[in-house]
């Protein structure tokens, strides 16, 4: 996965100058725009969508997908690509309504316990020189078993605290916002400001200037992806919250749209590319697509397609600039 | 609104013209009656629209909310199907939008009996009048309109085993063995068996109540099977009829689903006598939707009713054939008078007639 990277590679990279910045950065800014665009349609269709209560409504239901998109963007920015992390966001919403709820010590070490195997899995892809795209293909079905195991059909209750906080409707602003942002800052602080987000992104853009610099290329990606396996359960229990229990498939479609989000927000399959409020502006702008359909009282037969259509035009769109910057 | 303005002079003076050119415009009537009882908006939120039996039931919806709506029983209605493949989360995320454009009554086919709960109890918070339908809901403030697995699967089984006079080989074809319904199913088809001690199970196979898995897997058994009198299926009996004519064997007795294109398959060729066709209604859209009408006009109804399934006997057939269209799945044809007396029915625990063939 690191050749392509390779090649491109300069040591410059480690510290970006003005228009690498400006490279990484505009991508996203268009999905903004399109993000803007759409709301703005929305809310000349239905004007309560600015109001708290219905940004509450339209806003809820994203979050869980916000979170799995900066976790597999946290991926994706060390050129590797998650395919497993729709199943074991599944995974942690079996786990929340189960013995989480049931029990809270264990379900927590369960939950710590998954994370440390976002780490094995982390070890095995750097030491074997498995494919990310392979090894976490593989673990989706481990987290699959693992989350029928605990809950063979779907059901269960999330745990009162969990389902407190998506009961919770402030009338001053809107709530979802508050994960979101936070969790989004949270992610930039890191990989943006600290030593080992600079070892991170470092491992995405260029592996051997890291090694030569003499830190462990091997613990950099453990490291990476136990952040991206705190994501996920953070995006798990958001889930749980939302459906008040615990569906082991409920998520299935997160990994392929949480790549897509990725994209969108300014990231690349080459890795190299942390952006993480593009990948916000990017998952959220995917759960808007679907809003804005249904608002748009279009045939309920096309409306899949027309979504995919708006998908590709936005992707194509975030190509197109990225391409004339360069 | 006129209270409010009350307050405030110039409010109340802009508004009262407002109010005088709008009823001018021949406006305030709509406006004026929407106080005290309006007619509702109604939206439908399905989480997959990938078959013909949700096909079929959109349909109906759409053909009872189009003539509520030129009646002035309801002001609108909506259609939202959740893309996907039934996804709970796709369906959370559409049933939000939903709500923003406040409807009164909210008409769910849900991907899951659990995870939309929370949701459904959000919708109920807000005044909407939540009925779901086609599964259970562990929502407690949604009044669920289904039909009966038991039921489904005691009448049909009834009507091979006849068809069979009593006795002889029967073939059972299993739906999605590990399913809630499919464990109520199979429980009530064993309850019928146990009367009749001269039929014979020869055979069991899963066709997952669909008729191209049935076909297959019928196929895969038949060479090693005795003579078959009827077959016991869920809704697969078009596939299973297949399979018996590839394998050059007599088309045994049995349980259709009521698609257009078995029901033409079941004209066209020589099949058991006594055979059926019956399935989950799609109707139970429309079903629920006359429920939602009569809960908003404060009829008192249990938390969960029942409406029967569609079932087509062999004698009827051919009356229905002119209302299923090739691709379709034939409905009962609900009206508000034919959903009361179903809910006299249930709350008196007693049988309501079924309803008529459609056109008769």
């Amino acid at each position: 996965m690191t050749s392509p990277t390779l090649e491109r590679a300069l040591p410059e990279r480690l510290a970006p100058g003005d228009r690498d910045r400006l490279k990484r950065q505009v991508p996203a800014g268009v999905t903004l725009l399109a993000f803007i665009a759409m709301l703005v349609v929305c809310g000349a269709i239905q004007p309560v969508i600015f109001s708290a209560t219905g940004l509450n409504l339209v806003l809820s239901s994203i979050v869980p997908l916000v979170i799995a998109s900066l976790a597999q963007m946290v991926m994706m920015s060390i050129g590797d690509i998650d395919l497993g992390i729709g199943s074991f966001v599944g995974l942690v919403t079996a786990v929340s309504a189960t013995t989480l709820s049931g029990t809270p010590l264990i379900g927590v070490l369960i939950l710590l316990a998954l994370i440390a195997g976002y780490g094995v899995l982390g070890a095995l892809v750097h030491l074997r020189r498995v494919p990310a795209l392979i090894a976490t293909l593989g673990a989706s079905f481990v987290w699959y078993g693992l989350a029928l195991f605990v809950l063979p059909t779907p059901g269960g209750t999330a745990p009162d605290w969990l389902l407190a906080f998506a009961a919770w409707t402030p009338s001053a602003f809107p709530a979802p916002v508050l994960p979101i942002l936070v969790i989004t800052a949270a992610i930039w602080a890191v990989l943006q400001l600290t030593p080992v987000g600079a070892r991170v992104r470092a491992l995405g853009s260029n592996a051997a200037v890291l090694e030569r610099s003499g830190r462990s290329a091997l613990r950099t990606r453990i490291i990476t992806y136990v952040i991206v396996g705190v994501l996920a359960v953070l995006a798990g229990l958001s889930l749980s919250s939302q459906i008040g229990g615990g569906d082991p498939t409920s998520a299935n479609d997160y990994t392929l749209i949480s790549v897509a989000a990725v994209i969108l927000g300014g990231g690349s399959f080459f890795g190299g590319r942390a952006v993480a409020w593009g990948s916000m502006v990017g998952a959220v702008t995917l759960g808007l697509v679907s809003v804005l359909l249904s608002l748009l009282n279009l045939s309920s037969n096309v409306q899949p397609a027309v979504e995919g259509g708006i998908v590709i035009a936005a992707l194509a769109g975030r190509l197109l600039v990225g391409k004339v910057l360069r | 609104m006129h209270v409010r303005y009350r307050r405030r002079p110039f409010a109340a003076v802009a508004g009262l013209a407002l109010a005088a050119v709008l009823a001018l415009a021949g406006c305030a009537a709509p406006a004026a009656s929407a106080d005290a009882h309006h007619a509702p908006f109604v939206a439908l939120s399905n989480s997959f629209i990938g078959n013909s039996w949700r096909q079929s039931m959109v349909n109906q919806f759409e053909r009872v909310a189009k003539q509520a709506q030129a009646q002035g029983v309801i002001s609108g209605y909506k259609i939202a199907n959740a893309p996907g493949d039934n996804s709970a989360t796709n369906q959370i995320a559409q049933i939000k939008t939903l709500l923003l454009q406040k409807p009164d009554i909210l008409l769910i086919d849900p991907a899951s009996p659990t995870a939309l709960t929370p949701v459904i109890q959000q919708a109920c918070s807000i005044g909407v009048t939540v009925v779901v339908f086609d599964s259970a809901s562990e929502a407690p403030c949604a009044t669920v309109v289904t039909n009966s697995f038991p039921d489904w699967a005691r009448i049909s089984t009834e009507a091979v085993i006849k068809g069979m006079g009593g006795k002889g080989n029967l073939l059972i074809s299993r739906g999605v063995v590990g399913s809630a319904p499919e464990a109520e199913f199979y429980a009530a088809q064993k309850k019928v068996l146990a009367k009749y001690p001269d039929v014979k199970v020869v055979g069991t196979v899963t066709g997952f109540c669909d008729s191209a898995t049935a076909q297959k897997a019928v196929l895969g058994v038949l060479s090693s099977l005795p003579k078959v009198d009827g077959v016991a299926g869920c809704g697969d009996g078009y596939g299973i009829a297949q399979a018996f004519q590839t394998a050059g064997r007599r088309i045994p007795v049995l349980a259709f689903e009521p698609s257009g294109r078995a029901l033409r398959f079941w004209k066209s060729h020589t099949v058991g006598s006594g055979s059926i066709a019956i399935m989950s209604d799609p109707g139970q859209v429309s079903a629920g939707f006359y429920t939602a009408l009569d809960i908003r006009k404060g009829r008192k109804i249990a938390s969960t009713v029942i409406f029967p399934s569609v079932e087509i006997t062999e004698d009827q057939r051919d009356a229905w054939l002119p209302h299923v269209s090739q691709d379709a799945i034939a409905s009962w044809q609900w009206t508000q008078e034919l959903v009361d007396r179903q809910l006299t029915a249930d709350a008196k625990h007693t049988t309501a007639p079924l309803p008529p063939v459609p056109g008769s």
